[in-house]
Parts: C-alpha cells; structure tokens; sequence
C-alpha cells in the first residue's frame, strides 16, 4: 500500500477529529532572508563556507558578525530551534583566532551534552578549514592527562558555569594562557539561566570578569536565547555588559500547522475526558506507520516510559522496536548521542522525550510534534514545537490537552499562545545569600581592594561584615581570604538552599537509590514520616525522615489516600518596599520573616475526599527570611463579606494564585508559596501572602507585585472557564468543603479587578 | 545593608567563630617589627625588600646531630653506595652531592589548594661545609608576599633538587600558584628536580602501616618521638590568630613542627635508601621494592628481590605462589618462557586459591607457544574441576568461555 503523505494526513485530521479540534493555527511558511558575506570575513573561512554550499549568511548571522567582530559589541541573538545560531559565534570567534593565534574564547553551557554537541560541530568546521585551532571541552569527564594542554593551548574551551564556579575560577592561576587572551565568552541558551541558578551564574560571570580583567582582558559575550519577553534585559543583567539585541532571524521556515486537540468527553455528567496518553498513542502511531518522522513529548520520565512501550507495540509490525526511542534524563550519554545519531540519519523514526531534547541538541528536524499535555510555559511550547518543521517543508504541531486546569485554559484561550508575550525569566543577583557566597568565592581567588566593587556593586559592608566574622582579613588595603576552606565546594549553583532533603528510595533494599531532593521548607509538609510522596505518578510512603542527616527515606506503596499536611505559617513583614493603595485592597511587596512548624498531618481518600486518619509531626521549627508579595484587606471588605464567605474566598484565591503566579514568573510551583490569613500579624487584616521560598528572594515577588493585575485577571479567566459546578481541585481547590467558593471566589476577583480598574493602563485589560 | 546581614546571618553558612587559642603573654610592640624580643627568643630576625619585612630563622645542626634512628651524617655512606649501583632507581642521586638537596615542606593556610590558600612558612634544610642548616622564611601578614619569596628564591641556588612529603601534589603546586600572581615582581622560579619521599614510603610501607602520614612513618620507622608537637592542621588557627596579634608566641609551635619535618625528611631519605640498596626486613617490602625495580626495567634486580621475597613464610597469604607468579609474569615478558612455565607448575601443584591464575597462563602458553591445545584444554578442564571456593565467578566464566573455544578448535580437526 502507498504511504500516505504528511498533507494527506493533515487533511485526514482535519475531517476525522473535527470535533476534538479546539483551534487549528496555521503559521505560512517565509523565505530565507540572507545577506551576503560581511568584507571583512577572513578568506579562509569564505571558502570553507563555500565549499559547504553556503555562499550567503541568514540576516541574524550577519548582524551577529557585525556585532561581535566588527563593533566588538555584546549582543544578545533570539534564535529559534534550527535557525544556524551556531555560526553566530562560531564566526566572530574563529575570525579573531585567524587574526591572533593568541587569542582565546570560553563557550558556556548549562549542560555537558550540549557543550559536547557544539565541540563536535566546531571541530568539523576547523577540519575544513585546515587551520591549526584547537577546541576541547572542559568538564567533570575530561581525562586528567589532557587538561593541562587544555589550560595552556586550548583556543576554545567548552564547559560549564558549574565547572567554571568550582574548578576554573578557584585555579585561576593555571589558565593565565586563557584569561590573558580572552577576546569572547559564549553564553549559549541563556534563558535557562533563570531564578536560582541564574541568579548565582550572574554572580559567577562576575567573578570570571575580574579575574579576566586582573589579567587584562575586557571580553565580548555573546548570547544566544530562544524566545522569551526580555532577552536584552537578561543578558544585560546576567553578564553585566551593555547588550544589543539581534532579533532580525533570516532563517527560512515552511509552512506550520499548529493544532490543538482535546480529547472527547468520555463521561458527560462528570465532565471526564478520554486520556491524553491514549489519544497521542493513536495519532502518534498513524504518522510512524507511514513513516514520518515524529518526537512526542512527555512531562514526566515516567509518562515517557509508559508512552515508548505502547508505542513500540502498536507499531511493531510495520517499524522495528530500534526505530523508536525514548529520551529523558537517566539514559547514559553514550546512549543519548547513539539516538541524536539516528534521528539525524533517518534510522530513528520516533522518538519520546521529557524536556530534556528542548535544549540546543542537534537532532535534524522532525516533521511532526506531539505535545502530551501543555508544558508550562510559553517558552517550552515553542522550543519543543520548533522540533518540528525541516525548511520549506509543511509540518504539524499537535498539543494534546489532558484535564489539568491549564492545559483546559489553553483549549479556550489559544490566544494564549499566540498573542501574549512570552514569560519574563527573572534574575536577582543581588539576593544576599547568594552575593555572599560569591564574594567569599571572588576574595579567594583575589584580595579585594579598599573601594574595590563588584562589577559596580558597592560591596564595602559586606566585606567588613566577612571580616568580623573572620572569613577575610583587612590588611593595609586589601581584603584577604583568611580561612581554612575552599569556598566553591560548599556552594551549589544549582540547588535552591544550601540544604536540601534527599529522598532515598529503598524499596528494594539493596539497591537504594536516590531520585530526588526538595528544599527543607517544602520537606516538613511533603516528606514527614509516614507522609504518602508521589514521584512521577508513582506512590511512596515515608518510612523515616532524619532532619539531622536531612534525608527521607522512602518505600513504594499502592494505597487509596493521599496525604495533607498542616504547616502553621506566621509571617512577619520587615520592610516594605513599595506599596499601592486601592479602595478595595492594598497591594505591597518587602523582606518577610517566616516562622513554619509542620503541626499534623490528614490522610484523605482519594476519589472521594474523606478524612480516613491523622497523626502529629514532630520536626522544629523553620525560619526563612524572604521577600514576599502581599494583597491585604480593609475592615470595610470584611463587613462587605462577612468573615466565612472571605475566608473561603481568600481559600480560594490562594489556591488558583498557585496554579497561575509560577507561570508568570517562569519558575517551578514548588519556588512560590502562598499563604492566606484571616489576620497578618504586621496589620491585623485579611492577607494573602506570596513568598519566594529561597532564602532572600530571587526577585519573584517583586516581578508579581508588578504584574499583579494581569496574574488576577488570569486567575478569573482560569476558574471561569473550569466546567465545574462549584469548585474542584482544578481551579479553586476543595479545602473549604464550601460548595459556594467558586462563585464566592469570583465575586472577590470582579471586586479585586473594580477598585483596580483606573490604575491599570487599556491594554491590560 | 549591615542590619540586613546580620539578620539573614542563619542563612549564610558561615563557619562558627573559631575559638581565640590562649594568648601569649602579652607585650608592647615595639617599634619597627612589633615582638621584637619575642623574636629574638625563637631566633628570628627580620629581612626588609622594598617597604616590606618578613621574618627568618636559621638554625644550625652538627653533622652528627642524632634524630630518631639516624644521623645526619648517615647520608654519606649512603650517596657512596648509591654512586656504586648501576641500576636506575627514583631515589637515585645521579651524581648529585648531599649539598645539591634541599629538605622542604611549606605550612599553609588552607589545605585545599587554589588561588586563596596561601604559604605562610616556607622551612628547608641543607647540607653545608660542617653541619645542617635549618632556614625558615616567615610571612608575617598578606600584604609582605613579595618580600616573602623575593627572600627565599634569591637564597635558593638554582639546580637544587626536591626533597618531600607529598610536594609534588601539594607543595609544589602551591609555589606555584603564588608565584604565577607575583610573577611580574619576583625573581623566576628554578627549575628543581624532585625526590617525593610519600610516594616512596607508600610504597613500601602501604602493608605494614596504619597510614602513611609523616608522623606514622616517623613513630614507627625513623624511630623518632615528637615531645609536645603542634599538629600541622592546627597551622591556619594559628596563623589566624598571629595575625590578629603579631606575637611570635602563636606560631612558635608551628615552626618547630615544620623544623622537625625537614629534618625528618633527611632521615627519611637515609631510611629509605637503605631499604632498597640493602636486604629489606620484611618479604613483603621486598615484594614492593622488586615491583618498584621491574615498573623502572631493572629485570634482574626485581628478579633477585621476587625470589628473595618468596624464600620467606607470611601467614594467611599464598606468599610463596604469589612471588612465583611475579618472577613468572617478568620472566614471560622477558621471553624466558622455559623458566616461566616451571614457576607456574609450581603454583598449580600447590593447588589454592592461585592455581586458577597458573593454569590460565599455562594453558595460554600451551596453546599459542607449544601449540599443544589437547594439553591446553586439559589443563582448563582441570582448573574448572577445582572446589568451588577456589574459583571466583569471573573466573568460572573465563574458563568455561576458553574452554568452549579450545573445544571447538579441537574438534574443528586442528589436533
């Protein structure tokens, strides 16, 4: 039988699931916008692009050469998945080599496989042009024997800021080959340093420009950023340098059919859908019968395991088992590039995957995605749909919804998706905790100089403050390091607090293992002995937390109940930064203190959400200096309300801000918590509390405080449009066991969005 | 911004505020270098570069000096019976004299590495005309790190070489650092050959001692007891504390231990060379000195300690089989296979635990020398009907794979 082509089968969805076809969006293809060759590229690397058939640059290249050579100028380049970002810095940086064998460049990753990905590419295109420059990575893996050469010879060192932060920086004195010489610092996929992490990287980048400038050099960085809102003003905060913004891609795309497709009601009283699992399986096996090549995308490791398995089963007639792959974290790297391998040839035809392919990873480029679910962000459905779409070629975008709130938003408000800006990342530099951390690190690689700042910052207290606390010591002019420790080793850019809660699965005693860590905050209400954890859907019960040791160990089990945990929250405001008055409510954020003990726990029977048990917790008190975001109410509301009805609403917004608030400020929902209060302790009103669980803040409450009207105006949208009748854990959430809170809740917001109406500017609306 | 720190101090991970350790009697600093008096007691006088002034200590040691077992002066016969071996050896002075060495450790103020960790006492010990002498240089603050090693590298001739406890990791690396961030303002570094004498001790000392930290290796070999020494990883606290109040009371401890670790090194050299140019006192040592001989090529000394070695019972080892099968393994590199072959008939005759490991290397050698494979397969079915405990999985696993293998041939017609 004839293989049916992709258009066929486009046309064929279009008629068979038209009832389930919520929105069909169809991108028209554009052509390639090229300029020619810049005048000053050097020959040699003109006749290797040549020779490879490329006779012009995409416009984004183009400027991106201008920038970074010509200007020498810091730029910033948004660039979607397979637009050739590569020769963006491929070029200036090679040109410089060519120009100054001398000269160096150190190319940044957030993860080891794609710094080894880019090594591969660079290498080949030094092959071609026949040149003696050498590129290697720098990493955790790299062998003993060589990485002396690497210090002393290497012109292109690939590694990342982990590795940078503990083992390039500390030893500065051995790469005085590279810092000497360093013309350009790569900063490639630059928006996954965000939050925490970037929040410390920007610290780190700090601390990599004074040792370059101890050693007289003033790098050019160069970043490369999918797309989000404010890509400028990331990379001007992450790097610290004034950053152009190159956003003009040349590259050409086809034609892109971007659908949404939500699964047919099974059960119409209880509004319960058909399985997004299923429904993928379905379609995803019709491409792959007919040999399309297709990645479908799960949230989870587990989903991804669940839909390979299927998959291979109900193509297994028509495609060998090898010919669809799964790809999550957990595979080994050999493993993983044996797959990137197989898809670039063809030899691989499906492939599943976690999150883990949304990054720079060259795999070719697919002719179909399937999303499993929205995946949280605006940012990763676009980097997962660019998986998609080979150049001038049609392709298809498919986004399953399952029943969760969001992805049920998203079936009514494709809009969403299209229209809005894509999030904001946020970065806050200054967060104390982690300035201090990077100051001990930055005085242990160099004394600081009386006046001396740190990239502008005036850091003068914070050193005096390290001094009496005997950690530096003030001699003549200088601060010197003056302890027995090596700062970088305590410090982790990548865990929240210093301190995490390790779980340890020791179901199988022999072979325990850890798969996965939490912050000490979320652990007293999430991992108390006896409490039931799910961990990719999968069930565990908590045999024993040692507070001490700071581990949790766990043991699979299959019960009927989940479980609650009370923490009693008291919070104190310490300073209040700004604040805005309205007549229904105040709006304010500032540094809090938080004071939490985890009092007693419920066990709640799933399905029908009856109280089976309970149990006390026995685990001190936490305290957590943060900053917070809070709305607080006047007596005149609650006169208007009544103290039930505005407890339940309080309940009720609480519970959708947690839903939408992490959405708005791209982070996880385990980063923001939110607290409400009949009576907060600095105003004895009615409060809701948003706060940022990492000690200090990483500048979340902040970023809501100034989006306040827009995440309030989406909480009302997303309990609107839940078919519920009286509030459900998708929306508004059940604690209240009121049957009014919905409407109670929206009453509340529709007054909210009244007393906010005059400040907010038309188009928020 | 202070309020804030202090009050976000739980979060910070500090370490806890070091208890101050007992203070010297105090004493007025006087002019110029404060505890000048002080300094005179451990006999420390100042050196001045540029505004700057380190301290320096120089103590003199006749050559008979006794330290634990040995005299200074017991290095000279030993450089004569070096000078009479041919062999090549790590330890081998190679026609340098006593005087080309210098005996050196460093304390520091870390014992991590890296950029902040800094030399504070930089101690050697040298062989001169009429006796030893002890040099010590002495940072007296951060700020005096030019003067510091501006002092020591204008001392040190050129061509010195090495001798360590772990300097070519530690020591050595650390010099380093500390001159490449003065390189500009110092003179260079030269270049120094290397003696580590850990590397050595571990060696030969790995089975006999509890670990191979200097002050073990001193209790138990050297014979030498440190009367109310200050431990080395007390150093930073200490020095710490001598920079909040420059009063030499504080690291007097300090310097004494540094002194007597360069003199240990001495000794340590002495022991140690004895140990491999003369009979070794236990079988094992000469196992690991024969090791030591065969890795540098040196064949028939490695040979002679193997055989030696073996000529002696250790209990709870197969100590004979186990020297046999390293004179085997050297004599079947060499291509003595003849010689060879009998050392392993030997150990499967003993039939313990190494007769698997004989059998393997014999039925190879029948195979692909002799080109007898019956008498291979032979031998391989034996050793696979050895009991149980005689055998590890891997074992089991290999020979049944060569078995299978040498069937095959066999039956292929290739008698």
């Amino acid at each position: 039988m004839k293989k049916q082509t992709l258009s066929e089968l486009i046309s064929l969805i279009k008629e068979e699931g038209s009832d389930q076809i919520e929105h069909w969006h169809t991108v028209e293809e554009t052509p390639a916008k090229t300029a020619a060759f810049p005048d000053e590229l050097d020959a040699r690397i003109r006749e290797t692009l040549t020779r490879r058939g490329v006779d012009s640059l995409y416009t984004h290249q183009a400027s991106a050469f201008e920038k970074a050579y010509g200007q020498k100028q810091s730029f910033v380049a948004v660039t979607p998945t397979a637009s050739g970002k590569t020769l963006c810095y491929n070029l200036p940086v090679l040109q410089s080599i060519l120009d100054d064998k001398e000269s160096r460049a150190l190319y940044l990753f957030p993860t080891k496989a794609l710094a080894q990905d880019q090594m591969h590419e660079i290498n080949a295109f030094i092959d071609e042009l026949g040149e003696p420059i050498k590129s290697f990575t720098y990493d955790g893996d790299t062998s003993p024997s060589i990485r002396q050469a690497i210090r002393k010879a290497g012109h292109v060192v690939m590694t990342n800021p982990d590795m940078l932060h503990s083992a390039i920086l500390p030893h500065h004195t051995k790469w005085v080959a590279l810092f000497e010489n360093l013309k350009y610092i790569v900063v490639d996929e630059l928006h996954t340093y965000r939050g925490v992490f970037g929040s410390h990287v920007a610290n780190v980048l700090r601390r990599l420009k004074r040792i370059a400038a101890y050693y007289g050099s003033d790098p050019v960085f160069i970043s490369t950023s999918a797309t989000i809102a404010n890509p400028k003003e990331l990379a001007e905060t992450l790097t610290g340098k004034e950053t152009a913004l190159i956003n003009n891609n040349g590259a050409p795309t086809g034609r892109k059919h971007f659908v949404f497709y939500n699964p047919p009601i099974v059960n119409e009283s209880m509004n319960i859908r058909k399985g997004a699992t299923s429904e993928v399986n379905r379609w995803a096996s019709r491409f792959l019968k007919e040999n399309i090549q297709t990645i479908i995308f799960a949230r989870s490791r587990t989903r991804v395991e669940v839909i390979l398995s299927q998959l291979q089963t109900l193509v297994r007639k028509e495609l060998g088992m090898k010919s669809i792959q799964g790809y999550r974290g957990g595979y080994l790297p050999n493993e993983r590039r044996a797959i990137e391998r197989g898809l670039r040839t063809g030899e691989v035809m499906g492939v599943v995957s976690t999150n883990a392919l949304e990054l720079g990873i060259d795999i070719g480029q697919l002719q179909v995605c399937i999303m499993t679910g929205y995946p949280g962000s605006i940012a990763s459905a676009w980097q997962q749909a660019g998986r998609a779409g080979r150049r001038q070629e049609e392709s298809l975008i498919l986004l399953v919804a399952s029943s969760a709130p969001l992805d049920q938003y998203m079936m009514q408000h494709p809009e969403y998706l299209f229209d809005q800006n894509p999030e904001t990342a946020r970065i806050h530099p200054e967060n104390l905790i982690i300035l201090v951390d990077h100051l001990k690190c930055a005085a242990f690689e160099l004394p600081f100089k009386e006046g001396e700042t740190f990239d502008g910052l005036d850091i003068a207290d914070v050193l005096e403050y390290l001094a009496e606390e005997q950690v530096l010591h003030h001699r003549v002019n200088k601060w010197y390091w003056m302890s027995d420790s090596f700062p970088a080793h305590g410090i982790s850019l990548r865990s929240a607090s210093q301190e995490n809660v390790v779980i340890i699965d020791q179901t199988v005693p022999s072979q325990s293992k850890v798969i996965g860590e939490m912050d000490r905050f979320s652990a007293m209400t999430l991992l108390h002995d006896e409490a039931v954890y799910l961990h990719q859907g999968i069930q565990y019960q908590v045999e024993k937390l040692d507070w001490e040791e700071k581990k949790a160990f766990v043991e699979e089990v299959r019960v009927d109940y989940y479980t609650d945990a009370n923490l009693a929250v008291e919070l104190k405001v310490l300073e209040e930064d700004e604040s805005s008055v309205f007549d229904f409510y105040e709006a304010a954020y500032g540094d809090v203190m938080v004071h939490a003990k985890a009092t007693i726990f419920k066990k709640i029977k799933l399905g029908s959400f009856e109280n089976i048990g309970s149990g006390p917790i026995y685990l001190p008190e936490e305290e957590l200096h943060t900053n917070a975001c809070w709305l607080s109410f006047p007596d005149h509301v609650l006169e208007q309300f009544g103290k039930d009805p505005l407890e339940q609403a309080l309940t009720g917004l609480a519970q959708i801000i947690r839903h939408v608030a992490p959405v708005h400020v791209m982070c996880d929902q385990s980063d923001l918590h939110v607290v409400p209060q009949m009576k907060a302790t600095h105003s004895e009103k009615p409060t809701i509390f948003i706060y940022d669980r990492y000690p200090g803040g990483t500048g979340l409450a902040s970023s809501l405080y100034k989006q306040l009207p827009r995440l309030i105006k989406e909480c009302r949208q997303l309990i609107q449009g839940c078919p519920c009748t009286s509030g459900c854990p998708s929306c508004v959430g059940l604690d209240t066991g009121m049957e009014e809170t919905k409407w109670l809740t929206l009453r509340f917001i529709a007054e909210l969005e009244k007393a906010a109406k005059p400040e907010v500017p038309a188009d928020e609306t | 911004m202070k309020h804030k720190l202090q009050r976000m101090k739980n979060h910070l991970s500090l370490p806890d505020k070091q208890e101050t350790t007992d203070k010297p009697a105090a004493a007025q600093p006087a002019s110029g270098v404060p505890y000048q008096k002080e300094w005179e007691q451990v006999q420390g006088f100042p050196l001045y570069f540029e505004d700057q002034y380190i301290m320096k200590r120089e103590i003199d040691y006749p050559l008979d000096y006794q330290h634990g077992r040995h005299r200074l002066n017991d290095i000279f016969p030993v450089f004569a019976r070096w000078s009479e071996t041919e062999e090549v050896h790590p330890l081998h002075p190679e026609g340098r004299r006593p005087e080309d060495l210098l005996f050196f450790d460093t304390e520091t103020t870390g014992l991590s590495g890296g950029t902040g960790n800094m030399i504070f006492l930089l101690g050697d010990a040298r062989f001169r005309e009429n006796h030893v002498t002890v040099t010590q240089y002495f940072l007296p603050g951060p700020e005096a790190e030019v003067a510091f090693y501006h002092h020591f590298l204008s001392d040190v001739p050129s061509m010195k070489h090495l001798v360590t406890y772990n300097g070519k990791s530690f020591d050595w690396p650390q010099l380093r650092t500390r001159h490449t961030l003065l390189r500009r303002e110092v003179p260079n570094l030269p270049q120094f050959g290397h003696f580590d004498l850990l590397h050595a001790s571990r060696r030969l000392f790995k089975y006999s001692l509890e670990s191979c930290k200097l002050s073990i290796v001193e209790h138990d070999v050297l014979q030498f007891k440190r009367v109310d020494d200050t431990p080395g990883y007390m150093a930073p606290m200490l020095y710490f504390d001598f920079l909040n109040d420059p009063n030499p009371g504080f690291i007097k401890g300090i310097m004494q231990h540094n002194e007597w670790d360069v003199l240990s090194l001495i000794t340590l050299y002495i022991e140690l060379s004895q140990r491999v140019l003369e009979e070794a006192p236990s079988g094992r040592e000469s196992y690991e000195i024969g090791r030591w001989f065969e890795q540098q090529g040196e064949t028939g000394k490695a040979l002679w300690c193997y055989r030696k070695s073996g000529a002696e019972e250790l209990t709870g080892e197969e100590w004979q089989e186990k020297c046999l099968l390293a004179e085997a393994d050297l004599l079947r590199k060499e291509k003595q296979l003849e010689e060879a072959e009998e050392k392993w008939l030997l150990v499967w005759s003993a039939q313990q635990n190494l007769a698997v490991s004989a059998a393997v290397e014999l039925a190879k050698y029948y195979e692909h020398q002799i080109k007898d494979r019956s008498r291979a397969l032979k031998l391989v079915q034996q050793a696979a009907a050895l009991p149980e405990d005689k055998l590890s999985d891997k074992q089991r696993t290999d020979l049944d794979k060569r078995m299978s293998r040498l069937e095959l041939k066999l039956g292929q017609g290739g008698k």
